[in-house]
C-alpha cells in the first residue's frame, strides 16, 4: 500500500517537474524578448533618439505581466498534492 | 505530512524532488530579472519625457567671419558634455550637428573633399546639409542643431526633432 502511495507521489512529482520545466522555458523565452527590448531602448537612448522608449517600455511591461501570470500558474502547480 | 515544516520542502532528498525545486526557484529568479528589465525600460521611458521637457539654451557658437567657407568649428551644445560640429557650407549657409555617430558614438568629422560628415570607426558617412545617413552602419541621421544668424553671429537655439 505504501509502495503504491510512493509510486503515486513520484508520478505527481514527475508531472509537476514537467510543468515547471515548461513554465521555465516560457519565462525564459519572454525574458529573452525583454532583453532584446531593453537593448533596443538603450541603443536608441545613447543615440538621443527618444521615439522607441515608450513602446519598448509598454512591450516590456506586457512581457513582465505574462511572466507574472506564468509564475502564478507555477505557484498553483506547487500547491497541488 | 502536515508535521513537515515548509522550509524542509525546499531541501528535498530525492533527485526528482530536487529537480522540481531547482526549476521552480530558477523560474522565480527569472521573473525577478524580468521585473528588473521592465524597470530598466521604464527608466528610458521616463528619460524621454525629461528630454522632451528640456528647454535648449540659446547660445552664440561662432562669429560668421570666424569660420571660412568649407571650414569647421567644434563647440559644445546643449551642455558642456555634448560635442558638436559647426560647418560653413556656403557663404551664408551653416549647419551644425552633434558630433557623436549614431552607430557607436564615435566622433565624426567633416571632410571638405567629399563634402560629407564621416565616421572613421566604421566608414560611416552623413549628408553635411541634413545629417542623413549616406553610408555605413549608422541606424539614424545625426541630430541636427537649429541655427540662426543674427548680427554677424551664428546662434544655436535647439535641436531638430526626428
Amino acid at each position: 500500500m505504501s509502495r503504491q502511495n510512493g509510486n503515486g507521489r513520484a508520478a505527481v512529482l514527475e508531472r509537476k517537474t514537467l510543468a515547471a520545466t515548461a513554465l521555465l522555458s516560457g519565462v525564459l523565452i519572454v525574458l529573452l524578448l525583454q532583453l532584446w527590448l531593453i537593448t533596443v531602448a538603450l541603443e536608441a537612448h545613447l543615440a538621443a533618439d527618444p521615439k522607441v522608449a515608450v513602446p519598448t517600455f509598454v512591450a516590456s511591461t506586457v512581457c513582465f505581466a505574462v511572466n507574472l501570470g506564468l509564475l502564478k500558474h507555477l505557484n498553483t502547480i506547487d500547491r497541488q498534492e | 505530512m502536515s508535521g513537515v515544516p515548509k522550509w524542509r520542502e525546499d531541501f528535498p532528498i530525492t533527485w526528482g524532488a530536487d529537480n522540481y525545486t531547482t526549476r521552480r526557484e530558477f523560474t522565480k529568479f527569472l521573473v525577478l530579472v524580468s521585473g528588473a528589465t521592465m524597470l530598466g525600460n521604464g527608466y528610458f521611458a521616463l528619460d524621454r519625457f525629461r528630454w522632451r521637457g528640456e528647454s535648449f539654451p540659446v547660445v552664440e557658437v561662432a562669429r560668421v567671419e570666424e569660420v571660412p567657407v568649407g571650414g569647421v568649428k567644434l563647440f559644445r551644445y546643449p551642455t558642456a558634455d555634448v560635442p558638436a560640429l559647426l560647418i560653413r557650407l556656403a557663404e551664408d549657409e551653416f549647419a551644425a550637428f552633434f558630433q557623436r555617430c549614431t552607430h557607436l558614438s564615435c566622433p565624426v568629422h567633416y571632410s571638405e573633399t567629399t563634402g560629407r560628415i564621416e565616421c572613421p570607426c566604421h566608414q560611416g558617412a552623413f549628408d553635411a546639409r541634413t545629417g542623413q545617413v549616406l553610408a555605413g552602419p549608422a541606424p539614424r541621421p545625426l541630430p541636427r542643431i537649429r541655427l540662426r544668424i543674427a548680427g554677424g553671429a551664428v546662434i544655436a537655439e535647439g535641436v531638430w526633432e526626428g
